[in-house]
């Protein structure tokens, strides 16, 4: 089923646009779950933001498609409005802080308003008021790319895949962590948070990606990351591609994968 | 325009490993048939698991163990394909589940060498106390699995058969505060806990347990056949 997808418009600066979709994975359209993943995109001016977040989807995070949304939304916002007086390097860090206590703000606002019930408890185990565990019911991952004319920065909280290709179409992971196994991952919901940080020049950069795990995990090859560099460098510019494309390009991995499959490509235009 | 993204997509693997013990107490008391008809009868529910959870491709293999190790499938075996063929129990087998647990190293590097699919599974049943005489005590083998970052991110399951099982043993192999080892009191016993630990690692490694799938209660020992006497 496909669900959303999104093209920003070419008139943004910075010589970059934003192509997004995502496709709610097989299984969870048969279990009759809802896709518990989100994207976000802004244009800020002199360049784009993009964002894909993965809600943790088990029972144990009975909010987690919310929480995904919040976290996509609210890093948008926070890439699109770094503190200009600083390089963007320094600013970032500040960005993420900010990002993270917004969405635990909107966690807390949202659940002043809706506590959880008695089923959405029962989903979670156990019955406790500690914020830390409340908090988990909106369990999700997170992944940012803001890139303009003169960086490319990223930001990462938890699993799925970052990564850039330069002009000679090679692939180089941004934000790259220690592989987790199974259904581990970091989480913005989790007390101590694992933030990964990076800004790279953006002179020589022809495409940035951001997937959750419902792409990355139903890839069989290893080199899939060097195959996706050269099919975004092989593309005859951003004004070629189009939603429904990437939408297709999904949609196999959902399928066979089973999970919820989200990404946000940023390409030059050319 | 290219037509894909990526490569060749498919399920995340889910490794299931029995580890199963066939040292000579097994052939008392009628243990090894029922360990036999217990594994034949749980195979239907983990293909059913596996249709209902297509995200996941189950690839099953199993070891024995008594005095030497013993891999029964060269290669994993996706577990709509898997065929239970019956084992036997080895006179005078020892107990050897250091030994076994040692054995588990290599493919759980195999596995971090691929680096993707949920954690794997591995449900441990055994009768007796292990023996350590040419391999490792359980206590000293644990550590090198869990060295290994899939063998520490395992789902560990344990059944024990009858009075004699050493479930001390059986706990240090589970090494998890939250999951217990269980007792298999007679042959209906054993069906029903292996059947219940088989289909539940698997639903704690791929988090299936959403809301269709909940968990079904831990069976209960339905009474002592095999206790001391008859081991």
């Amino acid at each position: 089923m496909i669900t959303d997808a999104y093209r920003l418009a070419d008139r943004t600066d910075g010589g970059w646009t934003v192509v997004g979709a995502s496709v709610t994975g097989a299984d969870h359209r048969r279990q009759s779950l809802p896709n518990q993943d989100a994207y976000a995109y802004r244009d800020y001016g002199s360049g784009v933001v993009a964002v894909v977040a993965d809600g943790h989807g088990a029972a144990q995070h009975p909010r987690s498609a919310l929480g995904a949304r919040l976290a996509a939304d609210l890093l948008a916002d926070r890439l699109g409005t770094l503190d200009s007086a600083e390089s963007e390097q320094d600013a970032l860090p500040a960005a993420a802080d900010s990002f993270v206590r917004a969405w635990r703000a909107a966690v807390a606002s949202d659940l002043a308003s809706h506590p959880l019930d008695r089923l959405e408890l029962a989903e979670m185990g156990r019955d406790s008021d500690s914020l830390d565990f409340v908090r988990s019911a909106y369990g999700t991952t997170v992944l940012g790319i803001r890139a303009s004319a003169k960086w490319v920065s990223a930001i990462a909280i938890g699993d799925g895949e970052l990564g850039c290709v330069d002009a000679a179409a090679r692939h180089h992971p941004l934000c790259a962590a220690q592989a987790r196994i199974g259904v581990e991952t970091d989480s913005l919901a989790a007390p101590e948070l694992s933030l990964r940080l990076q800004t790279v020049p953006a002179a020589g950069v022809v495409a940035v990606w951001a997937c959750t795990d419902g792409f990355s995990e139903a890839q069989r090859d290893p080199e899939w990351r060097a195959l996706v560099a050269g099919q975004l460098h092989a593309l005859p510019g951003a004004s070629g591609v189009l939603p429904q494309d990437l939408r297709g390009w999904l949609a196999p991995s959902a399928e066979t994968g089973g999970d919820d499959t989200t990404m946000v490509l940023v390409l030059r235009r050319r | 325009m290219s037509d894909r993204l990526g490569g060749a997509v498919g399920r995340r693997p889910l490794h299931f490993i029995w580890l199963l013990d066939v040292s000579g107490s097994m052939a008392v008391g009628g243990k090894i048939q029922a360990l036999n008809t217990a594994i034949e009868e749980t195979l239907p529910q983990l293909r059913e698991d596996a249709r209902d959870h297509p995200q996941a491709e189950i690839l099953m293999r199993a070891m024995t163990f008594a005095t030497t190790t013993s891999w029964l499938q060269r290669r994993p075996v996706p577990v709509e394909q898997f065929r239970w063929d019956p084992v036997g129990a080895v006179p005078q087998g020892l107990t050897e589940l250091g030994a076994a647990i040692l054995a588990l190293v290599d493919p759980m590097r195999e596995l971090a060498e691929v680096g993707r699919g949920f954690a794997p599974v591995i449900v441990l049943v055994s009768d007796g106390k292990p023996t350590h005489t040419a391999g490792p005590t359980t206590a000293d083998a644990i550590p090198v699995l869990l060295a290994e970052p899939w063998g520490r991110a395992s789902v560990r399951m344990a059944v024990g058969i009858g009075e004699d099982a050493d479930m001390e043993a059986l706990s240090t192999f589970i090494a998890h505060p939250d999951r217990t080892p269980l007792r298999a009191a007679n042959p209906s016993d054993l069906v029903a806990m292996i059947q219940w630990v088989s289909r539940q690692g698997s639903r704690v490694a791929s988090l299936a347990t959403g809301r269709d799938g909940a968990s079904v209660g831990m069976p209960v020992s339905s009474g002592p056949v095999w206790d001391a006497s008859t081991t």
